[in-house]
This record gives structure tokens, sequence and C-alpha cells, in this order.
């Protein structure tokens, strides 16, 4: 049975749960089988971490996500694996009572418990565009982030701004990297980014007791390390230079790569080609709509979604080598210059010479 | 004696002009000694048509010659560009109007070869089956053989402080030996590139244009060019636009050994001048001791 | 024998200083060559692997310097004995221009070591243009050593005295001089023809407006009219005093046989242009046929200048129009290396700033030598 604090949810979660969400993890992170059972081992233990979870400018579709999170119901498991301290959506409290649930909670776990950031943090206006219990969400992310051990900033918004971020931006939203400064954060970005993607990061700081390794925004590597774009199945016509055109023609029911719709693919980071999302493990160029870049800050909700994306490295089978290959040497300024002094001085002495001879002969 | 000597002066003159001048009036090399195909020269025969641009042979070529890994501008790994002194053979792309076509270029181990008729220290020669190879203990690193390449084959190593010229051997010293053929065309998936005698290869590929003529320009490109080379080509693709140049039937060595010879052979017309110079300069050295 | 005298006079001038500066720097990027390779410190490359070392330090330096050629020939075979006093300042040009291309090719190729192969039976390659230009040069200089031999053996020798090793030498050189001057015409006949030689390998690379089966034929006359172009450049340059009119008589006529020998230059050049049906090609105007154009605008000018007696008179004439038909054959053999050479469609070459200084200052060590030598040395003859 868990033990739920006022949670809508009740389920049973059995040994059988832990060792499949293990499992997952494991995929998930790319390690060996033979990490499972510490991983289970971690998740029976039964002292957990507080953690406070905060939510701003937000759809509140990274909850869900993690909700819909299935076999096994890992929000169940989860939710017996950290202690839930503080969460607007799923705690049945409100109002007074569950503000008071929260200063109690910072008070009881000070300085260890961490802190889930969801949703963008509006700054214009002094952050009055969010306003949660008569604070602004700038002063309470800094409020409450003071004396929390790490954040964990989930989904697009809370990363770098996400959709109330795009332009012009009327309300300053920015991500919590922007605000505070002296806390390690960990973003996991996405729209909403795979729930076993945080699950993941959780599990394997719970068992190894440290973050896995980050890229310099904060993002796992196991999940950000690498381009779509190279990741995706689709990525041998992209090469042979086979492409949709228009929806629903041939190219695009013959499946071909949708680079030409303005899959921006191949200029963000992510893993949804490998692990994908729901049941049937689908994700958007599978079903044949092309990536928008919900991930990438300047990418989603920035560049337009038929915009053709950048394309930083060319793919090896295309590169073949051009029938004349002309190696130019652009002349530097300073040979030219002295190509040009060289010639100059000999038509100067040669003239100078000149002047100085007679023009006919002396009689 | 005045007018003696001048005469003899005009005739000297008239006669080096005269020979220097004979190919302006023949039109045509005094070669003495062309250089012909012989039946046991060794070749390959190259057809455009069946490649399908895999790069195996590059792949094979560098690890049977043991190249390093050349990198393209942008950074991506093992993709030359080009011929260079790290890869002596390249697959190229052509895309144009007529289609699109895949060309190999390596050394074309001409049958009178330019790199061997003007390297001053025969580090280039053309051995008894037809291989043009290089050897760095001759070479001194004059780079003529790079200048007078019609088809700019041979690369050097200007980023080395003692750098040697590279190109495609047919892989004589590896290869050749172990399997009987080169690198490039044992890893040939499609046959689009076979090893032979010339003369066979030849047979081969004027049969190809009789059995499909509807697949071929009509042409085997290398039968004549520069005096015919031993790496032949077919191609739907016009030559020119696979880079092949235009070359005329003849090499340019025999044109340049025929005038060499005219004017050299034996050094006998040097030594005749220098006589008779000498002579003068004698005759006109008695006369002016009497100042 | 002559009255030929040291000039004399300081030896370290401003002059002198700036151009020994100009030779440091040389020699620095000299050494970065020998330690990195060609490729560090030219824009050589394999599409255009013969720039201006080749090409300025070998080819126009040569040509360049060939008064020593021409001298000899209307010195020793014509017996114009009057034009004897030319003929020592155009041996030392030539002897330190020669001295100066061969040492270039010690950086200019890749594996100098070798250069030795020319000399050793079992390398030697008689069928090269080459290598037939690499020997005859060697022996040239050899030649040019022992012309120049008995300028620095009276320098040493006690005025007037016939004794002594040294004056025996300088009569020993004297007896043989008929056999080493006549080597100092074939000689230079045939690697100047061998230097235009090199380019008919080049075939098609080489455009149809200057390749031609002539191209060594060529190359010996213009060498021969830019012969008694430099000599009569350097005595203008050197003397201060025209009032001879017999002197200023000699000069006109070597830029009058200059003229002629130039005037069929001009006319051979045409007759391939046109044979070659390249003459649309000058229309284009493009790189390749503006400089083709300068080469025949450098040469109508230079001719211009001394079109008849009159105008040779006049020293200030001389000096033009011999500099100007100089700049013709000298550009000649930039474009026909350089300009005019395209291995692949879009290669373009320029040398790059230390390449430039290298030929620039083994240049202005010629100069440096050269100067310096005729100031202490009996070199040239003053009025």
């Amino acid at each position: 049975m868990i033990r739920s604090k006022n949670l809508f949810v009740e389920k049973e979660v059995g040994r059988r749960d832990f060792l499949k969400l293990s499992t997952k993890v494991a995929t998930v992170l790319g390690l060996s089988p033979a990490f499972i059972p510490q991983f289970s081992h971690a998740l029976e233990k039964k002292d957990k971490p507080a953690v406070i979870w905060l939510h701003f400018q937000e759809c509140t579709g990274c909850t869900e996500s993690l909700l819909r999170a299935e076999g096994p119901d890992l929000a169940a498991v989860i939710l017996d694996v950290i202690s839930l301290e503080y969460h607007e959506t799923l705690f049945a409290a409100a109002g007074h009572q569950i503000e008071d649930q929260l200063h109690a909670a910072m008070e009881r776990y000070k300085g260890n418990y961490v802190l889930v950031v969801e949703g963008a943090i509006p700054t214009k206006a002094d952050g009055h565009y969010c306003m949660i219990g008569g604070k602004t969400a700038l002063d309470s992310l800094k409020e409450v982030a003071k004396d929390c051990a790490a954040i964990i900033a989930i989904g697009s918004c809370a990363s770098w701004g996400g959709i109330p971020s795009s332009g012009p931006n009327p309300t300053g939203a920015v991500g919590v990297g922007e605000i505070i400064k002296d806390k390690p954060i960990v973003t996991i970005p996405g729209c909403p980014p795979s729930p076993y993607n945080f699950l993941s990061t959780v599990v394997h700081y719970l068992t190894f007791a440290k973050l896995p390794a980050l890229d310099d925004l904060g993002r796992p590597k196991f999940a950000y390390g690498r381009l779509i774009h190279d990741q995706c199945e689709r990525r041998a016509h992209f090469d042979a230079g086979r492409f949709a055109h228009e929806f629903g023609d041939e190219g695009h029911r013959e499946g071909y790569c949708l680079y030409q719709l303005g899959c921006k693919g191949p200029s963000t980071y992510g893993n949804c080609p490998e692990i994908g999302f729901n049941r049937e493990k689908t994700w958007p160029v599978n079903v044949g709509h092309p990536c928008f870049g919900c991930i990438e800050s300047k990418v989603g909700f920035n560049k337009s979604i038929h915009e053709l994306s950048e394309v930083p490295f060319a793919a090896p089978p295309q590169v073949y080598a051009k029938i004349e290959e002309t190696g130019n040497t652009t002349p530097s300024l300073v040979a030219v210059g002295a190509v040009g002094a060289v010639v100059g001085v000999a038509a100067t002495a040669v003239a100078m010479k000149a002047k100085k001879l007679p023009g006919s002969e002396e009689e | 004696m005045k007018i003696k000597r001048r005469n003899f002066l005009k005739g000297i003159a008239g006669a080096g002009v005269g020979v220097a001048a004979s190919p302006l009036l023949t039109g045509k090399a005094l070669a003495s000694e062309v250089k012909k195909l012989k039946p046991n020269h060794v070749g390959m025969l190259y057809d455009a048509t069946k490649c399908i641009g895999c790069k195996s042979c590059e792949v094979a070529c560098k690890k049977a010659n043991n190249m390093p890994i050349e990198y393209d501008p942008a950074g991506i790994y093992d993709a030359p560009r080009d011929l260079s002194e790290k890869t002596l053979n390249i697959i190229k792309l052509y895309k144009g109007p007529e289609g699109t076509s895949f060309v190999k270029r390596q050394c074309m181990h001409c049958v009178d070869p330019n790199c061997v008729s003007g390297c001053p220290t025969s580090a280039l020669n053309k051995t008894e089956n037809g291989i043009v190879t290089y050897d760095k203990d001759a070479c001194c690193g004059c780079r003529y053989c790079q200048m007078n390449c019609p088809f700019n084959i041979p690369k050097f190593e200007f980023n080395d402080f003692y750098g040697e010229i590279k190109k495609c051997e047919l892989c004589r010293t590896t290869s050749l030996i172990k399997d009987g053929q080169p690198a490039c065309t044992a890893a040939c998936p499609t046959g689009a590139v076979i090893f032979g005698t010339v003369t066979l290869l030849l047979a081969e590929a004027k049969q190809r244009l009789k059995d499909s003529p509807g697949d071929y320009i009509d042409h085997v490109y290398g039968e004549f060019e520069g005096g015919g080379t031993s790496v032949l080509y077919l191609s739907k693709i016009p030559f020119e636009k696979l880079g092949l140049p235009n070359l005329p039937d003849y090499s340019q060595a025999s044109l340049s050994e025929g005038i060499q010879h005219t004017l050299y052979q034996g050094l006998i017309a040097p030594a005749v001048i220098y006589a008779g110079l000498a002579a003068i300069a004698f005759k006109n050295r008695s006369g002016k001791e009497e100042d | 024998m002559g009255h030929a005298k040291p000039l004399g006079g300081k030896i370290f001038t401003p002059p002198i200083l700036f151009l020994s500066a100009l030779f440091l720097i040389s020699a620095y990027f000299l050494v970065l060559r020998y330690i990195n390779g060609i490729g560090y410190v030219s824009n050589l490359t394999d599409n255009q692997s013969w720039g201006i070392w080749k090409v300025i330090g070998v080819l126009v330096g040569a040509a360049f310097v060939n008064g020593g050629y021409v001298t000899a020939f209307f010195v020793y075979i014509m017996n114009k004995g009057a034009y004897h006093r030319f003929v020592r300042q155009a041996v030392l040009f030539s002897l330190l221009g020669y001295s100066f291309a061969g040492l270039s090719l010690t950086y200019d190729t890749g594996r100098y070591v070798n250069l030795l192969n020319f000399f050793i039976p079992k390398y030697m390659q008689p069928n090269s243009a080459l290598f037939e230009v690499g020997v005859c040069i060697t022996a040239y200089i050899v030649i040019l050593a022992i012309e120049f031999l008995p300028a620095l053996l009276e320098k040493i020798m006690p005025e007037g005295q016939a004794q002594g090793l040294a004056a025996q030498l300088h009569g020993f050189l004297n007896k043989i001089l008929f056999l080493t001057v006549a080597f100092g015409v074939v000689l230079p006949t045939m690697h100047q023809s061998g230097l235009g030689q090199l380019a008919m390998l080049f075939g098609q690379k080489l455009s149809p407006l200057w390749q031609t089966p002539l191209i060594s034929l060529l190359y010996v006359i213009s060498s021969i009219f830019m012969g008694f172009c430099i000599v009569t450049a350097l005595e203008c340059v050197y003397t201060s005093n025209f009032k001879k009119k017999e002197y200023v008589r000699l000069l006109g006529t070597m830029m009058k046989v200059a003229g002629y020998v130039a005037i069929l230059y001009i006319i051979l050049r045409w007759i391939e242009v046109v044979r070659n049906g390249a003459v649309g090609q000058a229309f284009v105007f493009d790189l390749k046929a503006n400089f083709f154009w300068l080469e025949w605008i450098l040469i109508i000018v230079g001719l211009y200048f001394v079109r008849n007696e009159q105008a040779r008179f006049s020293p200030k004439n001389l000096f033009l129009g011999a500099s100007f038909m100089m700049s013709s054959g000298l550009l000649y053999r930039l474009n026909s290396y350089i300009i005019g050479y395209q291995s692949v469609q879009g290669q373009s070459y320029f040398p790059s700033f230390p390449e430039l200084m290298i030929s620039v200052g083994m240049f202005a060590l010629q100069l440096v030598l050269f100067v310096t030598i005729v100031k202490i040395f009996p070199v040239m003859e003053k009025e």
C-alpha cells in the first residue's frame, strides 16, 4: 500500500513495479541491466528526499505527462519513492491550508529538499503577471529556492522560458536559471518532456547519490546529448535526398524525411526518436509531422514550424568530392601590399634615374 | 676575312632558326622514341555506368597503402575532397543536365607519360609492365611532374620539411603482390573498375560499346588521349564534364622530346656550334693582340 | 685588357643597409621554411606548384642577368672590341644572378639533398629539359666564374708585374679566353631555350596565347634583347658622364640591335598566336588577356624610345627604352609560367608575404654583392 498524503491517486505498488521502473530507467540512462537491482534497492529504501513542486507560468502538461506514464503506473511508484511535500495539482488541500503546508515543509526539511519548478517566471512589471497566494512567482521562487538543496526545472518553460517567452515575450518570461544563480540546477526541457527523462534523473540521484552528467545548459546528457536528427528513423531519406514537400504528397505517404516541411530535428537535442512517448512509443516525425524543436530554446516557439532548420553538419554520405575542387588562395593584404611596394619602388627608381639622365647628348 | 665570318655567322643563325622552326613547318613531333603500348602492360577499366559511388575503393586504397585519414574542410571524418598527398584514389560526383555519374580519379599510368619525360633525376619511371612508379631516393622535389601532368595527379607533401610526391602506383608493392590486383579493383562490389592487361581491357571496353550502344558515349577514353593511358574510361556523360580533359592524340612528351633530340641528340649540334664559335673567338683574339 | 678600376666609395651606404635588412628578413623566413616545409611559408599548392621562387628567381632572374651572354657574343665573336668595357660588369651580374638562381633551388625543391642526383649518372635523365637546364646552368656558373676570375686576380696582382702566381694564372686565363667565351655563348643559348622548352610539357594547361612549339626559340630571342637592355640600363645607372659621343653611340648601337631582335620576337610570337587560333582569347579581357596586352604595350613603348638614331642619342631614351623592353621580357616569363598556366578551373595563385620576402631579400642580397664587388674590384671602366 502506498502511504499517500492527501493525494487523489491511490494504487497498489509492489516489487514488480519497482523492477519494471528500474529496467526502464536503466534503458533510458543507457546503463547495463546489471544496474537494475541497484535501482530497485534504492527505490525501496525508506529514507526519501523531500520534494517541493512549484508551478508558475505553465499548462501543467509536465505533471500530466508524468501522471500519464504507464507500465507500471509510475506516478504512484514515484510518489512512494519521494516525499512530495507540496504540489498544487495533486494535493487535495487549497488556500491557506496548503500555504501553511508549504512553509511547514520548508522549515522541516530546511537545506535538504529538492525544488522542482514547472513553468516560466515572469519578470516584467515586478513579476505581477503571475501571483499565487498574494505573492509574485518571482518572490515565491526566490523564497523557496533559498533553502533548497537542488533545483530541477521540468519542461521548456522552467528551463528557458518556453511558450510564454515566445516573441514579443510581453511578460518577460524566463527560465529558473535566469533568476537563481547559486544552486545546482538540472533542466529537463521539452513540451512536455518524456516523463522518463525526469524519472531517470531522479532515480540516478537516489541510487548513486549524484546527478547524471549534465551539458552546459544543465541538461542530462543521456537524454539531451545528441541531435534528434542523428537518431531519427527517417535519416536515411534525408541523406539520400528523399523529402516530403507537402502534407499528403507521395513523399509524405512514403514516409520520407520531413526536413523540407520544417522539421527542426537537425537543430534540436533530445531523445524523442529513441524512447518516444505513450504506450506506442510514438513521436511527431513518426506520425508524419515535423519536429518543431520544443526542447531547444531559440528554436521551439521561436522559429516558425515550417521554416527550414539549420543543419550544423552535412551527413557524410551526402558529401562527395566535386569534379573540380577550386583551390583558391585569397591573397593576403600584406602580400598584395608588398608586391605593390616592390613594383612601385622599381618604377619610381627607373623614373627617377631617367629624369637625372641628360635628355640629349651633350655637345 | 670579315665577309667570310659574316657569312659563317649567318649560316649558323639560319641553321639554328631553321632547326627550331621545323616543328612549326611539319606540325608534328620529330619523335625519335615515342613510347608505345606493350601487350604485357597492365591497367584498369573504369565503367562509370556501373559505379554506385560506395567509395569502397577509397577505403581499400587507404588501408592497403597505409594512407592517413583526411578530413573535409567542414571537419567531416574520412571525406577527402580531392586527390592529395593522403588520398591516392578518389570518387567524384557529377550532377548536371545530362544526368548523374560518379568518376574514379587516380594516376592514369599514361603510355608516354609527361612526368617520366620531364623528371630530371629519373624519380618517375615507366616499368616493364607499364606502371608509372616513383622513387623517393631519386626525387629532388622540383615538382615539375605536378606542373606537366595533364591530369594533375602527382601531389606533393608541402607541409613536410622533406616531402615526397604521392600518387597511385597500382599497389605494386602491396595488393598487386598479395592479391594479384590493386586494392581498388579487388574491393569494387559492382565490377565498375577492373584490372587486367590494357589490350584485353580495351577489347572488353569496345565489346561493351558494341553490345549496349545506348548506354554509353561511343568512345573509350584513354585509347588515344595524350598518347594513350593504361586506365581506360567508359561513360554515359561526356568525359570532359567528368573532369577528363580533351587531349590531342599525341603525348606532349613526344613533342617536347622530339625537339629536344633534334637540337641536342648526341650533343652534336652544340659541339659543332661550339667549335665554330671557339674558332672565331680565337681568330679575333689573334687580331686583337696587335692592339 | 681595358682600364677597369674599382669604383671605390663607402661600402655601407644607406641603400646597402636597407637592402641588407631586406635580406635578413628573408633569412628569417628561410629558416622557417627549412624547419616546417615549403607549405608553411608559401602559397604553393598542388595546383600551382611553381610560383614566384621558380619563376622570378630562376626564369626571370636568368633573363635579367643575360648581359654576360650578349656581350660575350658581341665582343668575342662579332669582334666589336669597343664593347669590351661592358663585359666584366655583365659577367659579374650574370655570375651573381645565375648563382642565386641555382641557390634558390636549394629552398624551392622539396628534397634538396637529391639535387646532387643531377650529376650522378644513375639518376640522370637527358630527355628532360629540366635536366638539361640544371646541368647547363651549373656549367655556365663555372664558366662565368672563370670569366670573372681575372678581375679578382687583378686586385691582388701588383701593378705591372708579370711574375707571381696570380699574374701567371691571369695570363693563362687570358690565353684560354676564346675557349671559355665560346661556352659562354653556347651554354646560355642551350639553357635559355631549355627554360622555354619546360613549358612545352604543360600542353593545354598553358593558355594558347603563350603555348607554342617555338617557345624555346622565343625564350632565346627574348633573352638576347633582354641582355642588351640590361647592359645598357646598368651602364646608365653607373655612368655620370655622358659627354663622350662615342660612348653614347656604343650604347645606342646595342639598343638598335636589341630593337631588331625584339621586332623579330614580336613577329614570331604573333604568328604563333594566330596559328593557335587564340586571337579571340586576347579580346576577352580577362586576367590572362590583360597581362598579354601589357607585354605588348611595354615592348612597343620601349621600342618607341629607341626608334631612330636621333632618339638613341639621348641616354634618357636609352635607359627608358631598355627598362621597358626588359619589363616586357620579364612579364613574358611570368605569363608563361604563372598567369597563363591553369591546372584546374578556378585555381588562382598569389604569393604569400614570406614567400615574396624570400625572393625580394635574395635579390637584395645580389644587389648588395654586386655593388660591393664593383666598389672593391676592378670591374667597371670609367672615363
